[in-house]
């Protein structure tokens, strides 16, 4: 039987000061830097054609709103009412139980109520209540109930951007409500009367008009990556092969511009390179496909499809047999969830994915015909196809962060962990309550990664940074391995804030310090750096 | 100062939680409630964090104190605080809030004069106290804006190395102005 409370312990846990304002009234928000996303460019929103192309800052007093944006918006809810019965539903449903109310890295982080999940749901049912329904017109506040105002569209576009899409509130809700599709029906909305930022729509129009979220062109893609080729010669002393736009190949290899640009996802692309080189297999990588990211996915349904239906058209003209996808976050949402339905089928070209190595067939991506490269290597290193020396990665005592995406959108959780623990000596998972499905959010997620959103990413990233804290102090652990590009650049930061002692990586960076090439296997030439060109020991020893 | 610090010693429980009491209140009252309620470390770390800052602070109060232990605790509260919703004087005022908590708990035993010198040395200690937390904001805001930098340079990188424009450890090479 459950324990009773005593009458004077129910006594102490009422709390009788009642709130200072009701959350209702508590707009809008007191908007400070720090705290949001600078808003998208005027000659951005213009190029990629949304509403409302200005000058303005939340700052401001005046947003410079359109004069009809409460109908704009209204009308918005009800074509998207119609349109998506999981919004329907998950407008309905809720009974505010509470379960979600504490498991928001946001919330966690802050102490901020309308980060509460369940609050963040109600700015927007609120509003559906009171435009929409008889009893919210007739009760109003009584039934939560309020009419769309300017003071509430900022409501919306500060906290709407302090939601990382991550999920991890959707777990905990018995009735599975995805407070992330909440999140995207209001900054669908939010699009319509112009109120938007620029980090996700810069990289939305790059990709749109250059073919990856950084604006790198063909050449500069080529170059970067033969760039990382002599970095790899110098480590290996091989001469690495990267074929581009190559007709007939077998495999198209797609993954995040950040793995060619940006530290350090560069050392992950070397080593996927490696990988492939290792293999000799039939391999292209693509300047016009050359992004596996789709900032679209924070954007809307439409932009998202756009964005992906590239890797199709790309994988088509150039005859490829299947696609491979890089360790990304939000792009695997993308194929696992929207991929099919949003930009499918696939070409005919494409068939089901299956090995060269292995002649294992993947199954589950026989609709797609795409799959992760963390599933491709795990399947090689299970049928005993590489040859490894996790000692080589020794210096290291590795932890695995579960991407949201990854783990909560398509379940991905072995397989990571299999490789680690084949490609490294010293692997310590975290607490259970912070890992696989529950894992917490980098809390920059959903296009939150700028710079100028810096004091709300620490806070959202304290849960996260917490746990990998824990295990530094208990195993000594010093990186911090993921399979997303946004993670390899937004934890490096939060380390750095909260734990500087560690250290972050993908998991193919140690997959090819590990990996033993043929002519390293004879002695020819001793791997002595790894691919970050330290010392492959720990100080003080030797290399053997 | 021995007789304030063994009446700390002995109503230390009840200093605790009054002072972490006063600390919640500083937060919306929905947040305070839950960082009350769940003990969980990884599920409410700012609630745990600063649970264990108000402990080891009170605990090396009234112990020999040693200066290195009393920075780490203070850190746990103040690094929290100093990327939350506070302006800079809110967030450090968390340690003269222990005066107060104290000043509440041992109301009736410093009616006794006989320790007031104790006492005012006590708020003298609290006041350092109060100080290195403001050390600690400032180098935690100072970390902010330089990691601002640091993540401009690591996202391009590769072009920053491409034109020969990287000089840290990474590269290990020199200034541009020292080639």
């Amino acid at each position: 039987m459950a324990k009773m409370p005593k009458p004077d312990e129910l006594l102490k846990s009422i709390d009788w000061t009642p709130p200072e304002k009701d959350w209702m009234d508590d707009v809008p928000p007191e908007i400070k830097p720090g705290r949001f996303c600078y808003p998208a460019k005027k000659n951005i929103l213009e190029e990629i054609g949304f509403p409302n192309p200005r000058e303005w800052s939340p700052l401001d007093d005046d947003w410079k709103l359109p004069s009809n944006s409460r109908e704009i918006i209204v009308e918005g809810i009800i074509d998207r009412l119609k349109k998506y019965r999981s919004f329907k539903l998950f407008m309905d449903i809720c009974v505010r139980c509470g379960a979600c109310a504490d498991k928001c890295h946001y919330f966690l982080g802050s102490g901020d109520p309308k980060n509460m999940p369940v609050l963040r749901a109600e700015l927007l049912r609120s509003v559906i209540k009171g435009e929409l329904t008889w009893q919210g017109k007739f009760f109003g506040k009584l039934a939560g109930a309020r009419k769309l105002n300017e003071d509430i569209i900022k409501e919306w576009f500060y906290y709407f951007y302090q939601c990382s899409e991550c999920r991890r509130c959707s777990v905990f809700c018995p009735y599975g409500i995805d407070t992330c599709e909440v999140t995207m029906m209001g900054r669908e909305l939010l699009h319509l009367v112009g109120c938007n930022i620029n980090w996700i729509l810069e990289p939305v129009r790059n990709c749109f008009k250059i073919g990856n979220h950084l604006g790198l062109q063909p050449h500069t893609v080529k170059e970067n990556i033969e760039f990382l080729c002599w970095d790899i010669e110098e480590v290996t002393g091989l001469k690495m092969e990267v074929p581009f736009n190559k007709k007939g190949a077998e495999v198209l290899f797609v993954t995040p511009s950040g793995d060619y640009f940006a530290d350090p996802g560069i050392y992950t692309m070397m080593g996927y390179i490696m990988l492939f080189n290792y293999l000799d297999i039939d391999w292209t990588m693509s300047t016009y496909a050359s992004e596996g990211g789709n900032f679209g996915l924070f954007t809307s349904h439409e932009a998202m499809a756009k964005i992906n239906a590239k890797i199709y058209h790309e994988a088509e003209r150039l005859g490829v047999k299947f696609i491979i996808g890089g360790e990304c976050g939000h792009m695997w949402r993308v194929k696992h969830q929207y991929m099919d339905t949003a930009t499918g089928p696939a070409p005919k070209n494409l068939e089901t994915p299956r090995s060269p190595i292995t002649g294992t067939v993947f199954e589950h991506a026989k609709s797609t015909k795409m799959i992760h490269i963390c599933e491709f290597t795990a399947d090689l290193i299970a049928h005993g196809k590489l040859d490894l020396d996790p000692s080589r990665n020794d210096k290291y005592v590795v932890t695995y962060h579960d991407s949201c995406n990854p783990s909560r959108g398509m379940g991905f959780f072995e397989e990571p962990r299999f490789i680690l623990k084949n490609v490294c000596n010293n692997f310590y998972d975290m607490p259970e309550n912070t890992i696989r499905e529950k894992t917490f959010c980098c809390g920059s997620g959903s296009g939150l990664n700028t710079d100028e959103f810096m004091d709300m990413r620490m806070r959202g990233g304290l849960p996260r940074a917490n746990a990998v804290k824990y295990v530094h102090e208990k195993h000594g652990v010093n990186m911090l391995a993921c399979i997303c590009a946004i993670d390899r650049a937004a934890l490096s930061t939060l380390m750095d804030y909260w734990v500087p002692e560690v250290q972050v990586c993908g998991v193919h960076e140690l997959v090819a310090n590990a990996l033993v090439f043929p002519h390293e296997k004879k002695g020819e030439r001793k791997r002595e750096l790894n691919l970050r060109q330290e010392p492959l020991k720990p100080e003080g020893e030797e290399n053997a | 100062m021995e007789k304030i610090k063994e009446l700390i010693n002995e109503n230390r429980a009840d200093i605790e939680e009054r002072w972490y009491e006063l600390i919640l209140e500083t937060y919306p009252p929905e947040a305070a409630a839950f960082f009350r309620k769940n003990k969980d470390q990884f599920e409410n770390p700012v609630g745990a964090k600063i649970s264990t800052g108000v402990i080891g602070i009170l605990e090396e109060l009234v112990g020999k104190v040693d200066e290195q232990k009393i920075a780490e605790y203070i850190d746990e509260i103040i690094r929290i605080r100093a990327v939350q919703e506070f302006t800079p004087s809110q967030a450090v005022k968390v340690f003269p809030l222990l005066k107060r908590a104290i000043r509440e708990v041992l109301e009736k035993e410093l009616e006794d004069k006989g320790l007031l010198q104790e006492f005012l040395q006590l708020e003298d200690q609290i006041d350092e106290i109060t100080l290195k937390g403001f050390e600690i904001y400032q180098q935690c805001r100072e970390r902010l804006y330089h990691l601002k930098v640091e993540e401009w340079k690591s996202r391009m990188y590769m072009l920053l190395r491409r034109a020969k424009m990287v000089y840290d450890e990474r590269e290990g090479s020199l200034p541009p102005q020292q080639i």
